[in-house]
Parts: structure tokens; sequence; C-alpha cells
């Protein structure tokens, strides 16, 4: 970077909920930010907004858990400095993971997921069927046994994209709506592009997830997930049921085969589904690195990178935010003050 | 050595490349596998830099067996057949007419069509077939490369569930013989190895163990074990025991 024409303003590329929250973390601390936003379907738009570390870690036998279990216990304080800054009041749905199988294999991986929990000292609790119906009265009296995560919250996710950018926008951030081709040069550079960072070189990949919204005259009590399928409660009655797992490159069509599943096995666990009207289908690309763990740091050029986080960006927002924001404003100042310092010199 | 249409490979293992937890574990579950055949589905998907180039790239350096996972006629695997030749520049196939939804049993009847027409167009065919002495032989009998019956259902990892058939198939064929589904752990790919059988095909076993990688060398380790095993020839089952030390001069 050259410091003689270094531009005092830190580049986000990319204005989805990480490129938002750690925009606004620097806005928020006084640094001049701006935020490239290409306005390509976001990932973090259409997600279903699950705070839920331990289900996830029992589930995908995640590397990443001890940082979500971090970035889950960030959330209170992120959502107050929001609220400070948006005027939103958003809220953290604490209604717990239930999870579910219908059959004999799925008793197996309850099973399994139950060990794994005592290995990882994860607090589960065992439920009959009948236990499990008390908790979400919908679901199939063909559910014989089912696991039970205390303390699992929701969060809906185009609030918080909304009130990001009205925070990051009221701290004097700017936002430009256009696509970045090639890295800015002379500035602090954030990639923050989620899937499409892979065409700034970084060995980021597509994972494509379908995702539905049904709407019903009631909604779910608490997040459910079998081996299959998730449904979590959305705002005005709605029901996500999500997500679908596929490596087909920037594709971002919904398939008869994806949304044939997610009905199929969302149907299967709560015959009530049948009832429900269609509201949405969405499509996303979920930025997947190739060992599962984040990218979030300065690389060797001095760009930092905020992505990878593969199906738990909203869940890791803050951790990423509150990370990066301590690097870059380190950073900045130091090359601020190599400008300052070289100016005055020249000035002699 | 096993030695598939002139084609000779030092490992017995074939490992398929679905369903791990990430492509970093994949390729170290790979590695610690010992394996060098590795089968890849093939998929419709752009022809633009994407995630699917990837993993042909991490696997430059074996063999690629694609597969046509997921069809359920012979019309639409003889076409996966014809897009993977182009694509990937190999005529061998590994060849999967799935019947049966839930168990995904293979459609003998569109797996016998599909391999009649493959083997004219001139493919090396290795079908994935049920554990039928019947099927099996009609599938050596037009020129498949090999045959490759299941143990139990793809994924179930219940291990071999019918032994007398697979013993059966074993003693009326001599083509390479690969046991392609159902194994769930070390012990199940051993006991397939003390039949005779010239090969393994794994993917689940490995893919979605609690550690692929740790589960990948166990695999190659039974492997291995079974095969020298089979070669060193058991002892027979016997009724009563025979002593193992000598009866002469026992202190008494």
């Amino acid at each position: 970077m050259s410091i003689d024409s270094f531009k005092d303003k830190v580049h986000i590329i990319g204005g989805g909920v990480i490129g938002l929250s750690v925009g606004w973390q620097l806005a928020r601390v006084g640094i001049p930010t701006v935020i490239f936003d290409a306005k390509k379907q976001k990932a973090s738009a259409i997600a279903a907004g699950m705070l839920a570390p331990h289900a996830e870690c029992l589930i995908e036998n995640c590397p990443l858990f001890k940082l979500s279990q971090d970035s889950l216990s960030l959330f209170p304080r992120f959502l107050k400095e929001l609220q400070e800054d948006s005027g939103n009041l958003l809220q953290m749905h604490t209604c717990g993971s239930l999870l579910v199988g219908v059959d004999e294999d799925d008793a197996r991986w309850l099973e399994r997921i139950y060990l794994r929990s005592k290995e990882h000292g994860i607090k589960i609790d065992q439920l009959t069927g009948e236990e499990a119906r008390e908790k979400e009265p919908l679901l199939t009296p063909r559910i014989n046994h089912a696991l039970w995560i205390q303390g699992e919250a929701y969060i809906d996710p185009s609030s918080l994209l909304d009130a990001l950018k009205k925070a990051f926008l009221a701290r004097g951030g700017e936002i430009v709506e256009e696509e970045i081709e090639q890295l800015p040069q002379n500035a602090i550079v954030v990639i923050a592009a989620g899937a499409w960072s892979a065409r700034f070189g970084l060995p980021i990949r597509p994972l494509r997830g379908q995702i539905i919204t049904l709407r019903a005259n009631f909604s779910l009590n608490c997040m459910i997930r079998s081996p299959r399928v998730y449904l979590t409660p959305g705002p005005l009655q709605s029901i996500r049921v999500g997500a679908t797992s596929e490596e087909v490159g920037f594709d971002l069509h919904a398939t008869g085969e994806g949304i044939r599943s997610l009905l199929h096995d969302s149907w299967e666990i709560i015959p009530a589904i049948d009832q429900m009207s269609l509201l949405s289908i969405d499509v996303g690309l979920r930025p997947l690195t190739y060992d599962r763990f984040l990218h979030v740091g300065k690389d060797k050029a001095g760009v930092f990178h905020a992505t990878g986080h593969g199906r738990s960006g909203i869940l890791l927002s803050p951790y990423t935010a509150y990370k990066l924001k301590e690097e870059i404003c380190t950073y900045y100042s130091m090359v601020k003050n190599k400008k300052l310092v070289k100016e005055r010199l020249l000035k002699v | 050595m096993l030695t598939i249409a002139k084609k000779t490979f030092h490992s017995r293992l074939l490992i398929g490349t679905a369903l791990y937890p990430d492509p970093f574990t994949r390729l170290q579950a790979i590695k610690a596998s010992g394996a060098e055949i590795v089968t890849v589905s093939i998929r419709r998907t752009s022809l633009k830099k994407s995630s699917s180039e990837n993993l042909i790239a991490d696997l430059k350096n074996y063999f690629i067996l694609p597969n046509t996972a997921g069809c359920f006629t012979a019309k639409e695997a003889i076409l996966t057949a014809q897009l993977a030749r182009e694509a990937l520049h190999t005529d061998w196939i590994k060849l999967e007419v799935i019947g049966d939804e839930k168990n995904l049993y293979p459609d003998s009847a569109e797996l016998v069509k599909a391999a009649l027409q493959l083997i004219k167009e001139g493919f090396t065919v290795l079908p994935y077939c049920n554990d039928d002495p019947v099927v099996c032989q009609k599938l050596a009998d037009i020129g498949c490369a090999a045959i490759m019956p299941l143990a139990s259902p793809i994924g179930s990892g219940m291990g071999i569930i019918n032994r007398y058939t697979l013993e059966r198939i074993r003693e009326k064929i001599s083509l390479p013989m690969i046991i392609d589904a159902g194994l769930g752990t070390a012990s199940d790919v051993a006991i397939a190895m003390e039949m005779g059988m010239d090969g393994i095909l794994l993917n689940t076993a490995i893919a979605q163990a609690d550690h692929p990688v740790q589960m990948a060398t166990a695999m190659r380790l039974a492997c291995e074990a079974g095969r020298f095993a089979f070669l060193a020839g058991r002892i027979p089952f016997k009724k009563f025991a025979t002593p193992s030390s000598p009866s002469q001069g026992v202190v008494r």
C-alpha cells in the first residue's frame, strides 16, 4: 500500500450480515467506512437465523463450536449496541431446539448425538414422544423419542440486516451499490463478499441452500430438527423450512428435488405442513472454506478477510465484527500515523 | 495387486467422495485409506469456474472412476456415462441404476440393459449390483470388467447380511469382485477380504465416522489384514479343542 495516496476510508466489499456488522462496528468507533454492496442474493438475508451452536455442533461435529459459543454470548451486547445506534429493538427468541426422528435409523442418529453431547459436555435432555409433543403439539405421533437443548435461540435475519444497515448509516457509514471487480488499491480492504469472495482469489466455495417459508395460523414453539431438515419459527407466524446443501457452483436456482425434499421431510415431522400456505422459496449460496474453519483476519498482503462462515454467518456475526474491529482499528491507526509523520516531514 | 481391465492397482480399496464434513477431511481421509481409485458422481454443472472443479483438482493424483449415482433408468445412466467420458476423458464407469428409493437397491433389468449398451460403446463397466449370483453371472457374461455386489443397502453400515450369496458369487465368478456397499466398520472389511473378495468400495463408513481420517486408516489396515488372512489360509472350524502345547513330557 502506498502511504502517500492512502485513502482514509476502510473499504468493505459485501453488504451482507458480515460486511454490515464489521462496517457498523468500525463506524461506531469513528473510522470512516464505505461498504460496496453488489446487490447479489445475500445468504444472510434468507437464512433461518438459528443461534444454535449446540445443536449445530452435535449434528455437524463442528470445528467452530467454541467460536460459536463465544459469538452467542456476545449477542446480547451486540443487540444492545445495535439498538443504541439504530433505534430498532431486536429480540433473540430463546425457544430451545428439539431434535426428533421418525424411524429406527433416526433413533440411532439421536443416540449418536446424545453420545456426542456427553463427549462435549453439552447438557441435553432425552424426551419421550409424549414429552416432545408437549413442547410442540404439532409433532407427528410417529415420534417416539427426542432430544431437547434448552436455551438455544433464533433471530429474524431480515430485521437484523435492516437494523445493521440503519445503525451503519446513522454512524456515518456510506453504502455504495456497485459491484467491485478488483480489490481497491491504497485503502484498507475487507473482503466480506460471502461465497463471491472467491472472485478475489480466496479459497471459498459456494454451497447452495434452498429454504422455504410457510405460513399458518399458528407458529412453532421451538426449533425442530430431524436428520434431514430443520424448522424454525419466523416472524408473523411463519415457519422456515431448510435447508439443502448442494455443491453446484454459483447457481441460484431452486430445484424440484430441493423443494420436494424440504416439503416431504418437514411434513414427515409436522403433518400440518400440508395445510400451510407457501410464502416463498429462497436460494442462497453459503461461503464454505476448505476445512470449515473461518477466513477471518488479515492476509499477507494486508487485506482483511471476513468470510467462510458456511451455514453460521448470522450466529458468527458478533464474533467476526468485534474481532475485526480490534484488528482493523490497530492497523488503521498504524497506517494513519505513518502517513501523518510522512506528511509532516515533507513540510519541514 | 488388484487388476481390473488390465490396469493394476496396489490398493484394494476404492473410496467414494461424498458426505465428508469438508473437502479437507475428504482429502486427508482418502490419503489415509491408501486408495488409488476414487469414485465421483457425475452431475450437470456450469462449465465456468466452479466448486466442482475443485474436487477434480484435489483428486489429480488419483485414478478417477466416475459413477452414475442417482440414475433410475438405463437411459439416464447411459447419458451420464457418456457425459463422464467427455468430461473426464475416461471410459471407465461405475454403473449404478437404482430401482428403489428407500433401499437404493439396483434395478437389475435396467442395469443389464445399460451395461450391454455401454460395453458396446467401448466402456469399461463396473456395475453396482445386487448380491444375486444369477445377475452377477449375467453381468460377467456380457463383458463387464468387474462385478460390484452390495453387502447391504448403501450407507446402512449393516455389513454383510447375506454371506451365503456372496460366497456363491465368489465361487462362480473369476472377474474382480468388489464389495460395493453397506460396510460399516473395519471388521466388515476384514471379513469381506477373508472371503476372497478382490476389493472393497467404501464411502459412508469413512465419511460419516466421527473421525473420518482415523476410520480410513482402520479400513486400510483391515483390508490388508483380511487379504493376508485369505492368502494365508485359515484353519478349519472344529467342534472341539486341540491343545496348542505338546502333551509329551508334561510334569505330573
